[in-house]
């Protein structure tokens, strides 16, 4: 436990690092590069949490979809690339914000007393049961159903928004 | 009483999306028609008007749940039923002003029936992560229809804006939402609600500490305060308003608001009930906050408004305002008041917005100023515009004033005086800025103008708007029956 401990809390420093990085770099283009560090380090708690399922979840949304897109947006646009296109303009107020996000979530963690033990007993087969339950009429049937609808309508939508005229 | 299979209970969204997708191929395909309402356009309103039709296929009375996340009762078919409505009057006024401003009306179309099924499926919602679906599927429809005209920088700025202001809101939503699954490891508002009551789905003893998730509920709070546009969340609203296409401006005054408070009456009572500590905080102070700011914030800012629609934009902030008391409540009588009040709401705007839009697409301006002797230009216009106003106000003789009575009587009943107080108080300020409308339509005139042709489809959507909200003022017990068969249900088992 003690080691598994000790590298939680290396894991932690670095994301908080990358993290901090995120919102103090000049240049637009390493915040997303930092933001990239912020990720995996998340992805690793997974690992540390014997989730191997979100973690690879992590590691293709969210370094693999999300940050990659985010760094193509910020090299196709137009002076992305410079260094002082990162203004800090609300700094103070943007740091006030956080600070007293974390005030609430720190007490309000404080507050539940999560349980020592995992609460629910890890299903063998978890990831076929994730699989069934997204095509189940009793389970998430309609949802997964209404995200390919809303798939579709990003798409259209885009493409109406943007394109050139 | 014998169900219907569960798809049968969904036709009314699912014609929805059948028909915007048929209107998206049949606009890639079929030749454009030169002359005439576009194909597209009558496609829209035979599937708003199947889907409406559709929903009296299966009985009022039944109540069920389809596939595990939703819920088809009275409430949501009568919920169903008044968005079908005003979606079919919204595709009534399109037509010309899009026709007139907009060369691909094709996706336009598709796009609206998309936000029916959008607030469709909102309403139904008994599942937090439904919930968070259908608010993120109805803002990301909504963007789109904002921006629609592209060539307006108004209209890309304020699509952009909603766009920024919405992803923020529904990440705060659902990080709020992810605290309450983590806490009773299930999605379902009835499950989730004895898991905070201490029935744990997992783990067998445990207590939480109510007042500790109040954070997180405020959080949730403020998802359904966007999707309602409900102060302090509003900032967003009357930019959007202004620069959306008119028709645009038109639903979104009323069916986001319509099915997220749906979606938050649904929650409020299954999720949230009375007997829970939590459920006692959200209904007062957190509704209960939003309510009085709105309707102050909304009135007074209201009164510095010269642009019609910004004008209209803080009249609806007042107007939830004035609806969330009824949340606030949450009595069965209050509810009730409830239905009739939205009902009245969305008919009386949709009169106002119809005359909006024709002055829109005639003088390409929505400024006061230019709404001058309107009732010389088109006296129908002018009179739709009074008649819907004055309801928005709570005159009597319109369906306003019984909504109000009825919304009043029934906080009054529970021992909330003091929030009608308040009510009347905002009910006295709004008179100043819509009296600024009621003088720019009647009272200065302005004979160099010419007169104003009203287009037929918008002809009958005003004489609908108009027609339903004198019917509501004078005989409003057939809605009121329905509206309280709706919300009975909810009250029966507990």
């Amino acid at each position: 436990m003690f080691a598994g401990q000790v590298v939680f809390l290396i894991i932690a420093c670095l994301m908080l690092g990358a993290a901090v990085r995120v919102v103090t770099s000049r240049r637009i283009f390493h915040a997303a590069l930092w933001l990239i560090g912020s990720f995996f380090c998340v992805a690793v708690i997974y690992m540390l949490l014997e989730s191997p399922f979100m973690a690879g979840i992590q590691l293709f949304i969210y370094i693999g979809g999300i940050a990659v897109l985010t760094v193509i947006a910020i090299m196709v646009t137009k002076g992305g690339m410079h260094p002082d296109s990162h203004t800090l303009g609300n700094g103070w107020s943007a740091a006030i914000v956080s600070i007293s996000l974390f005030i609430v979530m720190a007490w309000t963690i404080t507050q539940l007393g999560f349980p020592n033990e995992p609460g629910m007993p890890v299903a063998e087969e978890g990831l076929a049961l994730l699989g069934a339950a997204l095509v189940d009429p009793g389970g998430y049937l309609v949802p997964f159903e209404v995200v390919s609808v809303m798939l579709m309508v990003v798409l259209i939508g885009s493409l109406y928004l943007g394109r050139e005229r | 009483m014998a169900l219907a299979p569960p798809i049968a209970y969904l036709l009314a969204p699912l014609c929805l999306l059948v028909g915007s997708v048929l209107i998206l191929m049949a606009d890639v395909t079929l030749p454009k028609r030169e002359s005439g309402s576009p194909l597209s356009w009558w496609l829209a309103l035979l599937f708003v008007l199947v889907s409406g039709a559709s929903s009296f296929v299966v009985g009022r009375d039944d109540a069920t749940q389809v596939f595990a996340v939703l819920a088809y009762d009275p409430f949501t078919a009568y919920v169903w039923r008044l968005l079908l409505a005003t979606l079919g009057l919204v595709v009534l006024i399109s037509q010309a002003y899009i026709s007139h401003n907009v060369k691909e009306a094709g996706f336009f179309y598709a796009a609206l029936l998309l936000f029916g099924f959008g607030a469709l499926v909102l309403t139904a919602c008994t599942n937090t992560i439904m919930l968070i679906l259908a608010v993120d599927f109805l803002s990301i429809v909504g963007y789109v229809l904002t921006g629609y005209l592209h060539d307006d920088k108004r209209s890309t700025e304020a699509a952009l804006k909603y766009l920024i202001y919405g992803s923020a809101v529904s990440a705060v939503m659902a990080f709020g939402l992810s605290w309450l699954y983590g806490i009773t490891g299930t999605a379902d508002y009835e499950l989730t609600a004895r898991g905070l009551a201490g029935e744990w789905v997992w783990a067998a003893s445990r207590t939480v500490e109510p007042l500790a998730l109040i954070p997180m509920v405020t959080f949730v709070l403020a998802g359904f305060a966007f999707k309602i546009g409900s102060a302090p969340f509003h900032q967003w609203l009357p930019d959007a308003f202004e620069g959306a296409p008119t028709p645009v401006t038109a639903s979104l005054a009323i069916i986001p608001k319509v099915a997220g408070f749906a979606a938050l009456v649904r929650l409020t009572l299954v999720m949230l009930p009375e007997t829970l500590t939590l459920g006692v905080w959200w209904r007062w102070p957190l509704v209960a906050f939003l309510s009085v700011m709105g309707m102050f914030l909304g009135n007074l800012i209201g009164i510095w408004q010269t642009n019609v629609k910004r004008l209209m934009a803080y009249s609806g902030i007042a107007q939830v305002g004035y609806a969330l008391i009824a949340v606030a409540v949450a009595t069965e009588r209050s509810l009730t008041a409830l239905l009739l009040y939205l009902t009245v709401y969305a008919i009386a705007e949709m009169g106002a917005f119809a005359a909006i839009t024709v002055m829109s697409t005639h003088a390409r301006s929505d400024d006061l100023a230019d709404y001058r002797g309107l009732h010389h230009r088109a006296p129908i216009l002018a009179a739709a515009m009074i008649i819907s106003i004055l309801s928005l106000f709570g005159m009597p003789g319109t369906g306003g004033f019984i909504g109000k009575l009825w919304l009043f009587t029934a906080a009054l009943d529970a021992g909330r005086g003091w929030l009608i107080v308040i009510a009347a108080v905002n009910s006295i300020i709004s008179v100043a800025y819509y009296w600024k409308v009621i003088q720019a339509t009647f009272v200065h005139s302005d004979p160099e103008q010419g007169r104003i042709r009203v287009p037929n489809a918008t002809m009958v959507a005003v004489t609908i708007a108009v027609f339903t909200v004198l019917a509501l003022g004078v005989y409003p017990n057939v809605v009121l029956r329905w509206a309280e068969a709706a919300v009975h249900g909810f009250f029966q088992a507990g």
